[in-house]
């Protein structure tokens, strides 16, 4: 079938050809999903899912926690004596500088955190500004303008100051890695909704949406069936980019003291304080510093390559 | 005609994209004076061969083969600002596509172009007059600013536009699209070329603004002895504008000669079969003849037409011609010349032969239509007010809807359309007739529920659609079709071509997942597509088989009443014939009413009973079809006649 229909449309044959190189020609006979990006993606956020399940087995292997100190693993002025930071066969990543905590336990531990609030974060962000931008962008009038103009109004709202206003109102007994999860969630849908309700202005004026109100389609019929599905590549692309960036958030919330308390092991808050000591001990900034961009980059190549996986023209049947 | 000296020759012209081959050694020639078509579908690969000439093929093209323009006569371009002197003086024939073309003088000053969609050739953020001045820094150097100017304005004169110092600082979005067709021939010609490639320069314009334009381009022919090629889809232009054609198919030339030659007796099945597609109309009424704007073509032609009338050869059996005609009830004689005797059926059922192989015998469309027929012709169309006679012609068929004294506002008090009154019947087709900008689309959203009424109302099946609402509109609707301009934009690329189909059964509700497939599988047959396409996605098909899946869509609930949109407008003529024959055919079978909205006549004829004119949201115009396109009442129906393309043989 593949082959009839590339010849039907030498068109697309072509721009497929071209975009998809020559990979594209062995990915062609397999499932849209086998394509390279989505395997090492995924490999790679697999991998730190699994960092995150394990954490505690996998520290327990070498006697760690991220909680003990090992001030013997420290030399002068309390820095990591030996190679890399002290890099030793019962310190894989070697110590933290100062307290002397074992720095693979807060990688595999704050790996629970930083992904933990990372994702769902995003997915209360993209429920929230899918629906609020399909509303927004379907009905014209009064609905569009409630929400657009809300939108504004948490755009120009200064997060930082009301997220700091908030660490102090809510109780310390509140969960901090939740209230991180619902302010950065709950900040975070503008964005989405105001990308989201551009889209949808412009789908529901195709003719194929224009086509299902023609048969009498209800608003829920024509943005479940016509548009969301149009709007799925431009989502995944997007809150697979917007992963890393709440990862961040949280370590700058973290950094101004109103994030995860120490000493709660978490990426965020290790690069914060590795920043300090960058000069010093160079390693303690890299560790945390490069599962964050691994796992940003696992996330873009997943994005990515889902985003073309689901698009019928891109897919294995073009 | 004496046979004057060609002033191009393409001998073996050949472009390949990626080692593959497109077109191959193609070969043809222009004259000075003279238009030149070159006429084929789209992927024939005309444009990519024109455009070759002035090296204007995408890069990626490899072209291999010679153009020889005659230098001789190249030199003629007096104003040429650039001395290459000792060249012109050896009268050494220039290979355009040589790797050492002088590729700057042969854009402009050798060949002009034109190209198909006035509205984004231009640039949008400078003015016309900054745009056409542009051609003459790089061919007449050493021209001041004024002098450029006023070169530009006469130029903008001598096409036709008569205020040529507006145009100078307008922007293109200020002009018609029709005048901004003549300042990119001013552009083309204004360093007096010897050649014009105009690549579908009417495509996009309306009848009487292509009209128009292709008098101006077969004016400055005569006038600059410029050698121009036209390329079209269109036979009709061919017929209007051109003196030699050049068919290509698949990337070779299948027929060659003059236009009354291969019109009136063409060699090649394709050519054939071309000419088999396209709609022609057909219009007995002397005044209605028009005044061909081919200067010196127009003696041939008529010629040619007055001849025609009694000879009646198989070649325009798809026209049925007046013979079979009485002057008054001309409407049943060239609809369907079918019910007179059972000879001409023969001869039209044999020229559609390759056209219609998976349609219906002709025979099955004929009895379709009779009784109208049957009816219409005891009407003498004189004194008949319209009204009367499009009952006359609809029958006592059920009125699926009617158009009650609508009215549109886009914007208080300025009415899009205004005061439209028109009923549907079961069983015929009324057309929908205008320009842009007429309001067709205005009708037909009003009609499918798209948009309210600002005044007046609209009835289906004696409801009023725009004070229902949820479950009753959506019912209302579930005996409606709407076949849209371009499927390909109306299907979801993200949905299979089964989803689609069957969605208005998923609006509609209470259909299981195997009767959907079960229906789906049905209306793709009745479509005579395979069953395979209907797990494929819309990009895998072709424009064809996409408008058959939009039909397909259409019929999934057996509407009573089919709204079809320029359904045809997007497509090659062989595959507008198919999908035309094959909405008849469905509509013989299914008996729903329809709404057919067009810009053209042809088409019109061949499938309407009745015709409503539109200009500037009003009906000038409405009757009988045939009635109309023969005794046209109002002048503005006249112009359009005029104006559209005829091929008469």
């Amino acid at each position: 079938m593949t082959d009839v229909t590339s010849r039907a449309n030498p068109r697309t044959r072509g721009t497929a050809g071209k975009a998809a190189g020559g990979a594209g020609a062995a990915d062609k006979a397999r499932s849209p999903y086998l394509r390279s990006s989505i395997i090492v993606g995924g490999a790679i956020v697999v991998f730190f899912v699994l960092l995150a399940v394990f954490a505690g087995p996998l520290s327990a292997i070498t006697g760690n926690d991220p909680y003990a100190e090992h001030p013997e693993a420290l030399g002068a002025a309390s820095v990591p004596t030996g190679f890399g930071g002290g890099i030793s066969a019962s310190h894989w990543f070697g110590v933290t500088p100062l307290r002397g905590v074992d720095l693979f336990s807060i990688v595999a531990y704050g790996t629970r955190i930083s992904l933990g609030i990372g994702l769902f974060s995003s997915v209360i962000s993209l429920v929230i500004g899918v629906t609020l931008g399909l509303i927004a962008g379907y009905f014209p009038g009064l609905a569009d303008a409630l929400i657009s103009r809300t939108m504004d109004v948490f755009f120009g709202f200064p997060f930082l100051i009301f997220a700091i206003a908030l660490s102090v109102v809510v109780p310390q007994s509140f969960p901090r890695p939740l209230l991180l999860t619902l302010v950065l969630g709950f900040f975070g849908w503008p964005g989405i909704a105001r990308l989201v309700r551009g889209q949808t202005l412009t789908l529901s004026k195709r003719n194929f949406a224009v086509a299902s109100r023609v048969m009498g389609a209800s608003p829920a019929h024509v943005l479940w069936h016509q548009i969301l599905p149009n709007l799925l590549p431009l989502l995944i692309v997007n809150v697979t980019l917007s992963i890393p960036g709440r990862i961040g958030a949280e370590a700058g919330l973290s950094f101004l003291g109103v994030g995860m308390n120490p000493p709660t092991p978490s990426w965020g808050r290790s690069i914060s304080d590795a920043v300090q000591w960058a000069l010093v001990d160079p390693m303690y900034l890299l560790f945390p510093g490069g599962a964050l961009f691994l796992l940003t980059f696992g996330f873009n190549l997943l994005g990515d390559g889902l985003s073309d996986a689901i698009d019928p023209r891109k897919g294995v049947r073009a | 005609m004496t046979e004057p000296h060609a002033i191009v020759t393409v001998d073996g012209l050949s472009v390949s994209f990626d080692e593959r081959e497109v077109t191959h050694g193609v070969s043809l020639k222009l004259y000075p004076g003279r238009i030149t078509a070159l006429v084929g579908e789209s992927g024939s690969g005309k444009s990519v061969t024109a455009m070759a000439l002035p090296r204007l093929d995408p890069s990626v093209a490899t072209v291999t083969g010679h153009a020889y323009l005659d230098e001789t006569a190249a030199a003629g371009t007096g104003t040429s600002g650039t001395s290459s002197g000792n060249a012109d003086a050896t009268g050494r024939d220039i290979d355009l596509l040589a790797a050492d073309a002088p590729l700057q003088r042969i854009r402009g000053e050798y060949i002009g172009t034109v190209f198909q969609e006035p509205s984004t050739a231009f640039n949008p953020v400078f003015t016309l007059g900054m745009q056409v001045a542009e051609s003459l820094k790089y061919h007449q150097k050493g021209l001041s600013a004024a002098e450029r100017k006023a070169k530009v304005l006469e130029q903008l004169r001598e096409v036709g536009l008569d205020d040529a110092e507006r145009v100078w600082s307008s922007y293109p979005h200020e002009l018609s699209g029709g005048q901004l067709q003549r300042v990119m021939i001013a552009m083309a010609i204004i360093n007096r070329p010897k050649v014009l490639i105009a690549d579908e320069p009417t495509t996009a314009l309306d009848v009487t603004t292509q009209q128009a334009i292709l008098k101006l381009i077969s004016r400055l022919a005569a006038e600059l002895d410029l050698a121009v090629l036209l390329i079209t889809h269109d036979m009709g232009v061919v017929w209007q504008a051109a003196s030699d054609v050049y068919v290509m198919h698949d990337g070779v030339i299948v027929e060659q000669g003059s236009v009354a030659d291969v019109f009136r007796a063409p060699k090649d099945d394709y050519t054939r079969m071309l000419l088999a597609a396209v709609p022609r109309l057909h219009v007995e009424s002397p005044a209605a003849v028009p005044s061909d704007p081919a200067g010196t073509d127009v003696e041939a032609h008529d010629s040619t037409f007055k001849t025609s009338d009694t000879t009646g050869s198989d070649a325009n059996a798809n026209t049925p011609t007046a013979e079979t005609s009485d002057p008054i009830g001309t409407v049943a004689t060239v609809r369907n010349p079918a019910p007179e005797s059972s000879d001409p059926a023969g001869t039209v059922a044999k020229v559609h032969e390759p056209a219609r192989q998976t349609s219906d015998p002709v025979g099955t469309d004929v009895s379709g239509r009779e009784p109208a027929v049957k009816t219409s012709d005891s009407v003498g169309t004189d004194g008949v007010t319209g009204t009367d006679e499009e009952r006359a012609v609809l029958g006592d068929g059920e009125r699926i809807a009617s158009v009650e004294d609508v009215a549109v506002a886009y914007k208080p008090g300025k009415y899009a359309v205004e005061g439209i009154s028109f009923d549907l019947v079961a069983g015929r087709t009324r057309a929908l007739v205008g320009e842009s900008g007429a309001g067709k689309t205005t009708i037909a959203k009003v009609v499918s529920g798209q948009l309210a009424p600002t005044a007046g109302r609209v009835l289906i099946a004696g409801e009023d659609l725009a004070r229902a609402h949820g479950r009753r509109k959506r019912t209302i609707l579930s005996h409606m079709g709407y076949v849209f301009q371009d499927s390909g934009s109306a299907l979801n690329p993200r949905k299979s071509v089964a989803w689609s189909i069957a969605e208005p059964m998923s609006v509609q509700g209470g259909f299981s997942a195997d009767e959907k497939r079960r229906r789906v599988l049905e209306l793709l047959d009745q479509v005579e597509l395979p069953a395979d396409v209907a797990d494929r996605f819309p990009h895998q098909l072709s424009g064809g088989q996409r408008q058959r899946v939009g039909i397909a869509r259409a019929l999934a609930l057996n509407p009573s009443l089919l709204i079809a949109d320029e359904p045809t407008s997007s497509l090659d003529v062989t595959v507008q014939r198919r999908v035309l024959d094959l909405l008849h055919r469905l509509q013989c079978e299914h008996g729903f009413a329809c709404l057919f909205i067009t810009h053209d006549l042809g088409i019109v004829q061949e499938v309407s009973d009745v015709i409503t004119v539109l200009r500037h949201g009003r009906v000038v115009e409405s009757g009988a079809t045939e009635r109309v396109l023969n005794h046209p009442r109002a002048e503005y129906t006249r112009t359009l006649l005029d104006a559209s393309p005829k091929i008469d043989l």
